[in-house]
């Protein structure tokens, strides 16, 4: 059984199997994950939140999973691996998410199924992580007073002072946003990115970039806030001990976001879709005469071109 | 009746040579300038230019060498800067907009490689119709109307592609590069789909990579898709 194209991208090359692989003999790719977690949890090798049914999470990611269809709207059950379907799944359980809160949701890619976390799936996830007690982003605006120094021992950032008037929040006027880790026992964590850091970040992405995606353009504080966010869980949980399986398909699902090889290829997909083959373009193939130097045959206003470099008339 | 003969068409070099009873157009210069002056059996004199598509050195290797022959270039721009080369014989073209250079009108337009300014062009001449010349994109943006010859690039198959890559003959660093710089045979197919074949005599797929193509299964479903004969450069 193939489940290689899963794994995450390594850098060294090297590739293992997956230690939460799943078999799949004869039963429903549902039931061989509700069994294959049934049977981690019972060896302790995974511990949910406690308000968390895998069950339930299962049978409300299945009923979804009906409704998913890739980009030529097929449905993804039909076009995905069966390897694929089952290791998302799995990934979501062992993270303990649920798809119906939004923590996250499944995308094709060619006939891989991927499970993509959103942002407060990845809020959920790193509260989960020992030591984390909460997660909190803020906007930064002109007018705003932000004090801030760096720890000289620790290294981390300490928010002095924050200080906002009502009236500076304004979408437009925002210079900044920053994350906190609330952790016991220890000082937070704390991220921050200009807005020049974030418009980059979010350039990254075929939403924004294309100019045409509403949440970035209507609610930039919270977009702001959510990249913020996302950069310093993404900290918390790519170095955290790589030794669990929660850890494991954390990380996975973190590749997933924005590394992948079959993301790289639909987003280039999506812009040879959006842009071929479109405009109409042709000569005038009239002039039977040969002229002898080059002239433009914009209509009318035959110029003679200067053959020079950023000559005049180009 | 389009005489083309094609002197490279690779990751190598590329060069095409157009002939007229009167004139010679050159598309390309990327091999060594004595292999084209051989071609041309060292007669400059029914040359009319040689319009290079992007800097890439297989593109343009002679650029400076067809210069100094008093041979006209033609490009973008961008491509004359990135080339470093200068002078009365280059020709910066606009893109969108047609020249003539004898009785060839060309309308240079602007193609997506990972190049400066790259170019695609479409080519008129009385003798032969309109060509449509288009090598190192991904994609093509424009649509055209009373084709009668295409030379476009059909680089790799993404099958064979993910073939070469999953047995390791290929790394996969490079997979990225040519999904966003060379036209695959599945977006080729889609571009031929897109424009108005009624009228085109021939297909000429060109720069087909070394490893990742099969040139008898290009021509073969590229002349199903199409009913139009196809060529092999």
């Amino acid at each position: 059984m193939k489940t290689e194209q899963l794994k995450p991208v390594k850098t060294n090359g090297k590739s293992e199997e997956p230690k939460t692989a799943v078999i799949i003999g004869d039963k429903t790719i549902a039931d061989s994950v509700l069994s294959r977690v049934a049977s981690l949890e019972k060896s302790g090798g995974l511990n949910f939140p406690a308000n968390y049914s895998y069950a339930n999470a299962l049978k409300s990611a299945w009923l979804i999973l009906q409704n998913t269809i890739d980009r030529e709207k097929r449905p993804a059950l039909s076009v995905c691996t069966k390897e694929s379907i089952a290791n998302s799944l799995l990934d979501m359980v062992i993270q303990g998410l649920s798809p119906v809160k939004k923590q996250c949701y499944f995308v094709v890619y060619a006939k891989q199924l991927t499970l993509m976390r959103s942002y407060f799936g990845t809020i959920a996830v790193t509260k989960r992580i020992e030591g984390i007690a909460d997660v909190f982003g803020n906007c930064i605006y002109e007018g705003d007073t932000f004090k801030y120094r760096i720890n000289q021992t620790s290294g981390l950032k300490e928010i002095i002072e924050h200080t906002q008037e009502i009236q500076n929040i304004n979408s437009a006027k925002i210079i900044a946003a920053y994350a906190i880790i609330h952790r016991d026992e220890k000082p937070s964590f704390i991220e921050i990115m200009t807005i020049d850091q974030i418009r980059k970040a979010w350039n990254q992405g075929v939403a924004y970039s294309s100019g045409k995606s509403t949440a970035h353009n209507n609610f930039t504080d919270e977009m702001a806030k959510k990249t913020v966010i996302n950069r310093a869980c993404k900290t918390f949980l790519n170095t955290s001990d790589d030794s669990d399986i929660l850890i494991e398909a954390i990380n996975r699902t973190t590749e997933n976001e924005y590394t992948s090889e079959a993301e790289y290829e639909e987003e280039v997909q999506t812009e040879i879709d959006q842009n071929a083959n479109k405009e109409l373009i042709d000569m005038n193939p009239e002039p039977e005469d040969a002229i002898e130097s080059i002239e433009t045959m914009n209509g009318n206003n035959k110029t003679k071109l200067e053959p020079k470099l950023n000559g005049p008339g180009f | 009746m389009l005489n083309l003969e094609v002197l490279g068409s690779s990751s190598e070099a590329n060069c095409y040579i157009i002939r007229t009873k009167e004139e010679t157009l050159i598309l390309e210069c990327g091999m060594n300038y004595k292999f084209i002056k051989q071609a041309l059996k060292f007669d400059l004199s029914k040359v009319k230019g040689c319009i290079i598509t992007h800097e890439h050195k297989d593109h343009s290797r002679a650029a400076a060498d067809l210069m100094k022959s008093g041979i006209d270039l033609y490009s973008s721009e961008g491509t004359f800067k990135a080339l470093d080369i200068s002078g009365h014989r280059v020709h910066a073209l606009m893109t969108k907009t047609s020249y003539n250079i004898g009785r060839f009108s060309i309308l240079p337009f602007d193609t997506e490689h990972d190049a400066a300014e790259p170019y695609g062009y479409l080519i008129y001449h009385p003798t032969f119709g309109k060509l449509l010349f288009a090598t190192d994109t991904f994609y093509i943006k424009y649509k055209f109307n009373g084709l009668n010859y295409i030379m476009v690039e059909c680089n790799y198959s993404k099958e064979i592609l993910d073939e070469n890559i999953s047995a390791g003959r290929l790394h996969p660093a490079l997979r990225k590069r040519l999904l966003k710089s060379h036209f695959s045979l599945e977006n080729v197919k889609i571009f031929l789909q897109a424009n108005d074949l009624s009228k085109v005599e021939s297909i000429m797929l060109m720069h087909l990579s070394n490893g990742n193509s099969h040139a008898e299964n290009f021509k073969n479903e590229i002349e199903r898709l199409t009913g139009v004969p196809v060529r092999i450069c």
